[in-house]
């Protein structure tokens, strides 16, 4: 019990991890390559 | 149950914390995108009368579609209708600055255009603008992307991207697609 | 149980039967947007259904189903009987009316004006009514929430309103701020224009009074899936949840942060400005945060559960975890779709990232794998964690429950994976038929068929979940367990609370000024600038 909560946290930071890391990769190959609107 | 409720704070407390910076990095490079790359949404608030607007001013029918004017500024000018656009087709050059204009005399509509971050929302009592730059050439889909009543399905446009070369207004300034 | 039991049986059975009816024209309007040839099918046909899905699963499905749990947890989380019963059962015929006069007037295709309503397009003034009956019915709802948690509070003064009770109620209040916007439009614009008494509207407010309702609804309908992870979870998998204040916490920022966000609903719009926007999108921001605090909260009540029952190292907990049981094996499914659709979301809201996916099936993907994914994954472990204690009779089959939730996840997968795809490729969305002879199109058609069949997986488990609830009705075993025993108990169960996290006072005043902030000039401009009002016009062609 004195793990608690190690596991939770590895699990949440890998996720999160790589919810953030599809949004920069959408944001730097999709995103921006398809230019300036405004 | 050996878990210290102050660990259990501590804890909650340094995922919070992790979570809003999660949260910046994104807000960061959404601002870095509008700043550096001026990628914005198209809020140009600027009104109009959808009951008039075919017979006085900017939106009537010849003078519509792709026109370069005096200055140099390409504009090219839609108006979305149930449930076609007028014109169906418009002629623009890659590599240089353009503005599409829309209004709508009847209901709400949208458009994209496929392969690029042109899209926009098209509301009767308002002008929609967009600014960009368009960087690859051929025929891009301009469809209308919001229901706008049971022709919906069948309304779409072609926005044909040139070589800057092959780019040649008339003499009034205006270049279409029949001109080919 | 007094009267909860009658209530929510009633509640959740019209709740799953539009849901699957829903389901069936949900199948059906993808085989018509597919290359394959459809019957029945023309845009008067395809736009009605259309409407009728998104107002069957949107408002009655969830508002039914939100209705029917609170009463379930008001007597069961606080044991005492419901007050002012006969209120509730007046709320549950307003509701059902309501639906019946909406349904009735999409069928015979006076309303096909989507679930959205886009004015100035107006249907039958009976979509409208039918619509405003629903949302009453809930007010009356929330009206008996409050009642229910403020009696309780007076018999049991200084202790903590349990945190089902107060997650719920939070969602009562949360309602009542959301649905002003939408009852605004409906009062002063869309109603009046659909009786004749009005020729134009100024669709430039109407928009902006949706997107006030448009945003903070999904989180109506999310909360109870949310109190499902909170207060049932931890107690399935046979472990705790980790901190009862965070889950307080958790609902609270929902309250305030679903509401001042709806313009992120309206970033492609040319009557809002960029600053408004860009405000909104900020506060869009924040309301990802109690999401994030919730995977992680959940994760480590799990993993108490994981290591009590022998997992080791820093993931081994979690395939120690009962995953046989339903509830945990819906909250492992959950998560996985809350992770893709959460992506989804942070993308749709990111400004001018927006411009790369609105109104294509890349926001269709969005929220059918969030909504249809996540939240209502988890409106299955509830049914089927409640039922027993319902029907008084135990579950005749956990397997096929298990199959069910299996095939719900992988029908939704398929089903919106592709349409990420598709919309980033330029589908856009609400097409009755595409023409698959143009060429970019034609290349979108194996696709949209990979997806259509991952709807039928939907269809059949939707099936197999109303069997599976029908089932109880012929199962031999008795329930053993009593109702409270499906409630978890937390690490370290607080005494008492502050204040601030057992009512609502102050977080309605934070929501005022939240909203004045975020939404006050965004609706005042319609009067100060003179936007032009657009002509009406009627979709029932009777009139």
């Amino acid at each position: 019990m004195r793990e608690v909560p190690r596991g939770a946290f590895a699990l949440a930071a890998l996720t999160t991890g790589l919810l953030l890391a599809g949004w920069l990769l959408v944001y730097l190959f999709v995103f921006l390559p398809r230019g300036m609107v405004s | 149950m050996p878990i210290a409720e102050e660990g259990i704070v501590r804890s909650e407390l340094r995922w919070a914390a992790i979570s809003i910076g999660v949260v910046s990095v994104i807000m960061l490079a959404i601002i870095y995108a509008g700043l550096v790359h001026h990628i914005n949404p198209p809020s140009n608030i600027e009104t109009i009368d959808p009951k008039t607007l075919h017979l006085t001013g900017e939106f009537t029918e010849p003078n519509l579609g792709t026109r370069v004017a005096a200055d140099g500024q390409i504009t090219s000018r839609i108006v979305a209708t149930q449930f076609t656009f007028v014109p169906r087709c418009i002629v623009l050059p890659a590599n240089r600055p353009v503005t599409l204009r829309f209004a709508t005399p009847d209901v709400i509509h949208g458009i994209l255009v496929t392969g690029t971050n042109v899209n926009t929302m098209i509301v009767p009592g308002y002008v929609s603008q967009v600014h960009t730059v368009f960087t690859r050439t051929g025929d891009l889909l301009m469809p209308c992307h919001e229901y706008c009543g049971l022709g919906h399905s069948e309304m779409s446009a072609t926005v044909r991207v040139v070589p800057p070369g092959d780019f040649k207004p008339n003499s009034q300034g205006a270049v279409s697609c029949d001109a080919r | 149980m007094t009267h909860a039991r009658n209530l929510t049986f009633a509640h959740l059975w019209v709740a799953f039967i539009a849901f699957t009816i829903a389901l069936v024209l949900g199948v059906w309007q993808m085989w018509a947007r597919s290359p394959l040839p459809a019957p029945f099918l023309t845009a008067s046909t395809y736009f009605s259904s259309v409407t009728a899905h998104g107002t069957a699963t949107a408002y009655v499905l969830t508002t039914f189903m939100v209705m029917g749990f609170g009463y379930y947890v008001a007597e069961t989380a606080l044991a005492r009987p419901l007050p002012a019963p006969r209120w509730a059962w007046i709320a549950f015929a307003l509701g059902v009316v309501g639906t019946l006069m909406a349904v009735v007037t999409i069928l015979t295709g006076r309303a096909a004006v989507l679930f959205t309503f886009y004015p100035p397009l107006i249907a039958s003034v009976f979509y409208y009514l039918g619509l405003v009956l629903v949302v009453a019915a809930s007010w009356i709802w929330c009206v008996l929430m409050l009642v229910a948690m403020g009696q309780w509070k007076r018999a049991n003064p200084g202790r903590p309103v349990p945190l089902a009770m107060f997650a719920t109620v939070a969602n009562a209040v949360m309602w009542l701020w959301t649905t002003v916007g939408v009852a605004a439009e409906l009062l002063f614009q869309v109603i009046p224009a659909a009786l004749g008494l009005k020729a134009e509207m100024d669709v430039g407010l109407s928009r902006t009074l949706f997107s006030w309702t448009l945003h903070a609804i999904v989180y109506f309908w999310l909360i109870p899936s949310y109190i499902a992870f909170y207060t049932m979870v931890p107690q399935a998998a046979g472990g705790r949840l980790y901190s009862d204040t965070m889950g307080r916490l958790t609902f609270v920022l929902f309250l305030i942060y679903s509401l001042p966000v709806g313009l992120h609903h309206l970033l492609m719009d040319p009557q809002q400005s960029n600053a408004f926007k860009f405000l909104q999108v900020a506060l869009t921001a924040l309301v990802s945060v109690p999401t994030l605090l919730t995977v992680f909260t959940i994760g480590a009540s799990l993993e108490i559960a994981g290591r009590l029952r022998g997992g080791r190292g820093l993931f081994g907990w979690i395939a120690a975890l009962p995953w046989e049981r339903p509830m945990v094996l819906a909250t492992g499914l959950a998560f996985l779709m809350l992770g893709l659709g959460g992506f989804g979301g942070l993308i749709n809201m990111s400004y001018g990232m927006n411009a790369m996916v609105h109104n294509t099936s890349w926001v269709t993907a969005h929220f059918h794998l969030i909504f249809g994914g996540t939240v209502v994954i988890m409106y299955f472990a509830i049914a089927y964690a409640i039922w027993p204690t319902l029907t008084g009779r135990a579950a005749p089959s956990l397997a096929l429950q298990r199959l069910q939730l299996w095939l719900w996840f992988i029908g939704m997968l398929v089903m919106t994976l592709p349409w990420h795809t598709l919309g980033l490729l330029g589908q856009w969305r609400r097409v009755a038929t595409f023409n698959y002879a143009d060429p970019i199109i034609a290349a979108w058609g194996p696709w949209v068929i990979v997806s259509l069949i991952g709807g039928v997986i939907l269809l059949a488990s939707g099936l197999l979940f109303v069997y599976n609830l029908l089932e109880f009705n012929v199962a031999r075993e008795p329930n053993a367990e009593a109702p409270g025993a499906l409630y978890a108990t937390a690490v370290h169960p607080p005494a008492r609370v502050p204040a601030t996290l057992n009512g609502f006072r102050l977080w309605n005043a934070l929501v005022l000024v939240l909203m004045v902030l975020a939404y006050g000039y965004p609706l005042a401009q319609f009067f100060i600038i003179k936007s032009p009002e657009a002509l009406v016009h009627r979709v029932d062609e009777r009139r």
